[in-house]
């Protein structure tokens, strides 16, 4: 098929059956862009949504930040394998400095350690970064450096602070000058200050089943690096990924876009993703490797998938907390009709449906510093339910899983494409984390 | 006026001085009635509607004004006390003593006005302003003169800000919006998306081919004095109410007794743009028998109008994105006025071509952070040379003799400083301050007087 001749119709259709207020999509391949947009950025002001309008893209922010760290070490500014507290010397941690091992690239592929979802408030000065540096010392390790993937929000917006350091400017101002103005990229926002210019989405959340608009527009400044505040059109999402399937065009050497994509850690479990590189989520297609990151910030969730192999990219955003299957589903459909990739092979090798023989020594509290993760054991499984901490807690409702045993401490929730996984068992075979959500928790009780 | 008219009116007006989108508001006969034409933003082609938030600017000074007189009606402020009282070390550089918070409301307080950093977004951007209030300086003495301070403005923000413990954009929400429904407003950058909100423009003025401003927002240090607030025009219209219904319930916003002190002529303006005098935070207009209150706003791209005729119950807001919106207000605005309220718009005052003053009483250079007005006599008559404290090139003109103490710049190429008033002269005779029709000073300064 002709991907512009029915793009508009897939978005349409995705979107009536998905109950999201507005998207937008665009879809590069063969040389050629196609875009579509459907809905309503707001639906109090009904404005509609067409393929120039911004959406909060979240996480994805975090590979323009790794982007620009890659640019400032090709400029030998940055060394990728040197302590962060070679950058950061003032950075001090609950558990004191950083050790020597919570390098530069373990931050960019989520091994620091690092424990990750500390959101703070430090204003929305352009001292908010340095600020957050210092509220560092109430942030912990949750593992050693190098031991295990583990999501971390609080790294990124550590290299944040890293390339205002090297670049003498707000992170903002040196992403314009680092990625942004070089791309040309005049649809994409990192200011708040500048939403007045576009057709900008606000996000939206289910309450009891009614979608109501974000009363908060913006997570905190100080989360930027790591993708509070980004806005963008799915083109130009587009056009970042071009970067990247194009050897790194004019912004970056081939060998640091072939980096990039390089496997530095697997994930012990499929529902997220298949490993990490520098900055960049690897996925696997039915034996097929996608690259790419997905991301949601207040009420609004993007995608961005690109194949370098076959010169693709795809990105979609949406409008709603619950946004995720439609991108999910607009993104597989596309994919497949375009290129004939199949779905992402999600599913967890299937060892063993039996429950093994002793649950108890997974029940137990599990905590990082973004949530608690209380397990319970049920005659089929295990029983979890995930409370957020922090101001999500007044955004998200308590989770609850149910969660079949799949293997030798693997279990999954089918029907939420849920993994769970537990690691690093005691001389009693008591688990010391849980790992779901592509994040550690820590036993605690 | 019929409603449709008023529409096609709107519509015709706006298209004809180069407004992208405007929207008015008209509260008459105790009903609201709501108009809207053009864009939003020209670049996204979004329409402008009853519901779109336009930035008011300095329309924001009636809330500000609004938060004070509530502090002065709790005991916790003395409106007249020099206000070193809340800010310890506050300067007196040209007086004895600091200006009062009266004087900061209704610009006698000869504070400078000062340049904003558009790189300053923090919390502490207004007191950054507070801070370095020595380098921003004084034209006059407090309470010798009336000069339209926006800095005035920010210095009450700062004082809200110690006194209650609260943020500025907090208290306003908190104080006046909320108590009124008025939540279709913003008063930060980062709060806009959740609203249909307008972008300012800037209007070719030969072709009225507009584009987006270069900022979509001026300085947040200068947040209390209307640098950020975005409204609808009926949300001013629920402010407006107060003026009408004068309740004393224990949810009023304002007393009868504050709004009486907000409406109390403080500063005498005899005439000057129109303006009869200033009260606390608002401007006051004498049309005919009736007192006519507001204030209007302009910020980079915006220009807002505001008027409340109290004893009338009678309101009208009309909010635009660009263009010669002046004109668009006196188009419209005056006559509806007169439709609605039976009252006309004072004309401005005319002159008989006497100063009272010879040429060599003006001749000088006149300066202040906003602007420096160079005075030379050519051939027995004045020249002025204006030059903008934000830079660009001098606009010269010649200067007659207007009215009593006044001069008129011909060509009046400057709308904002086509008129310049003597304001006070010295032993010698010499002029010693003079305000803009604008209403700003400018304090004579000593030596060379070259552009």
């Amino acid at each position: 098929m002709t991907v512009a001749g029915n793009l508009q119709e897939i978005v349409e259709e995705v979107l009536r059956t998905h109950g999201v207020p507005g998207a937008s999509v665009a879809v590069f391949y063969e040389g050629a862009l196609a875009r579509a947009a459907a809905g309503v950025l707001n639906i109090e002001t009904g404005v509609p949504v067409t393929p120039d309008s911004l959406f909060q893209v979240g996480s994805i922010a975090k590979a323009y930040t790794a982007t620009a760290i890659m640019r400032l070490a090709e400029r030998g500014e940055l060394d990728l394998d040197a302590p962060l507290s070679r950058y950061l010397p003032e950075l001090i941690l609950a558990d004191g400095p950083p050790a020597d091992g919570v390098t530069v690239r373990r931050v960019l592929s989520h091994t620091s350690g690092l424990d990750g979802d500390y959101f703070l408030d430090t204003g929305e000065g352009n001292d908010c970064l340095a600020r957050y540096v210092f509220a560092c010392a109430a942030l912990p390790m949750i593992a050693r450096p190098g031991d295990y993937i583990s999501y971390s929000n609080a790294g990124y917006v550590l290299l944040g602070r890293v390339i205002e350091r090297l670049a003498g400017a707000p992170w903002e101002d040196a992403m314009r000058s680092l990625i942004l103005d070089p791309l040309g990229a005049d649809h994409t926002l990192l200011y708040p200050e500048d939403t007045p210019r576009f057709r900008a989405a606000i996000g939206h959340f289910s309450k009891g089943g009614t979608l109501k608009v974000s009363e908060t527009a913006f997570m905190d400044r100080s989360g930027g690096p790591a993708g509070a505040r980004m806005m963008a059109s799915a083109t130009d999402l587009v056009a970042f990924a071009r970067i990247h399937l194009d050897g790194g065009a004019a912004l970056l050497r081939p060998d640091s876009v072939a980096a990039m994509q390089e496997p530095q850690a697997p994930f012990p479990y499929y529902d997220f993703a298949s490993h990490w590189g520098l900055g960049w989520m690897l996925f696997d297609y039915g034996g097929e490797r996608l690259v790419g990151h997905d991301g949601s910030a207040m009420g609004q969730c993007a995608t961005l998938r690109f194949s370098p192999r076959r010169n693709l990219a795809i990105a979609a955003a949406a409008n709603s907390e619950d946004g995720k299957p439609f991108l999910k589903s607009v993104c597989a459909t596309v994919l497949q009709s375009v290129a004939g990739i199949p779905a992402p092979d999600s599913a967890m090798p299937d060892e063993s449906h039996q429950a093994p023989a002793d649950l108890e020594s997974y029940v137990g509290r599990y905590r990082n510093i973004g949530a608690t993760l209380d397990i319970a054991a049920t005659p089929s499984g295990l029983r979890a339910t995930h409370v957020m901490d922090g101001f999500s807690r007044a955004l998200f409702d308590v989770f609850e899983y149910d969660f079949k045993p799949m293997g030798e401490d693997r279990f999954r929730d089918a029907a939420q494409s849920t993994d769970l996984v537990f690691l690093s068992p005691d001389a009693d075979g008591r688990p010391h984390y849980a790992h779901a959500g592509a994040r550690l928790f820590k036993r605690s009780a | 006026m019929p409603a449709q008219d008023l529409q096609d009116r709107l519509a015709s007006s706006a298209a004809a001085h180069g407004v992208p989108g405007a929207v008015l508001a008209v509260h008459a006969a105790g009903r609201v009635h709501e108009f809207a034409c053009g864009l939003a933003n020209v670049a996204t082609g979004v329409a402008a509607t009853p519901d779109t938030l336009f930035q008011v600017g300095s329309v924001t000074k009636v809330f500000t004004a609004t938060l004070v007189t509530q502090l002065a009606e709790a005991g916790l402020v003395d409106l007249d006390a020099p206000i070193d009282k809340y800010l310890p070390n506050f300067p007196a550089p040209l007086s004895n003593s600091p200006p009062s918070l009266r004087h900061l409301l209704s610009h006698q307080s000869g504070l400078d006005e000062a340049m904003g950093d558009f790189a300053d977004r923090g919390q502490e951007s207004i007191a950054n302003v507070v801070a370095r209030i020595d380098e921003i300086g004084s034209i006059f003495p407090p309470g010798a003169h009336y000069s339209y301070s926006n800095t005035g403005y920010v210095v009450a923000g700062h004082i809200l800000q110690v006194l209650t413990g609260r943020p500025w954009h907090c208290l306003i929400r908190e104080r006046v919006w909320h108590p009124l429904g008025i939540d279709d407003a913003f008063v930060l950058p980062e709060h806009a998306l959740r609203f249909r909100v307008a972008a300012g423009h800037i209007v070719d003025p030969a072709t009225n081919a507009a584009q987006l401003a270069p900022y979509m927002f001026a300085p947040r240090s200068g947040a209390p004095a209307g640098s950020i607030t975005g409204m609808t025009a009926s949300g001013l219209l629920r402010f407006a109410r107060l003026f009408f219904d004068r309740s004393d319930g224990p949810n009023s916003v304002l007393s009868r007794n504050a709004i009486s002190m907000m409406v109390t002529p403080q500063a005498d303006l005899s005439g000057q743009q129109g303006y009869a005098a200033w009260g606390l935070g608002l401007s006051l207009e004498d049309w005919g028998q009736a007192r006519v209150v507001g204030h209007d706003g302009g910020t980079i791209g915006f220009q807002s109008f505001f008027r409340m005729v109290p004893d009338r119950a009678c309101a009208v807001a009309l909010l635009t994105n660009g263009g010669d919106a002046d004109r668009l207000y006196r188009d419209l605005v005056p006559e509806i006025l007169q439709q609605i309220c039976g009252i006309r718009a004072p004309q401005a005052p005319a002159g008989d071509g006497k100063a009272g003053m010879t040429p060599s009483q003006l001749v000088g250079t006149y300066r202040s952070n906003a602007y420096t007005l160079c005075v030379s006599e050519e051939e027995a008559s004045l020249r002025g040379t204006f030059t903008s404290g934000l830079g660009g090139d001098p606009t010269g003109f010649a200067l007659r003799p207007f009215a009593e103490r006044v001069f008129a710049a011909e060509p009046p190429t400057l709308p904002f400083a086509s008129q310049f008033t003597v304001l006070e002269t010295g032993d010698d005779g010499r002029a010693l301050f003079i305000r803009t029709n604008g209403g700003r000073a400018a304090r004579r300064t000593e030596g060379q007087g070259s552009a």
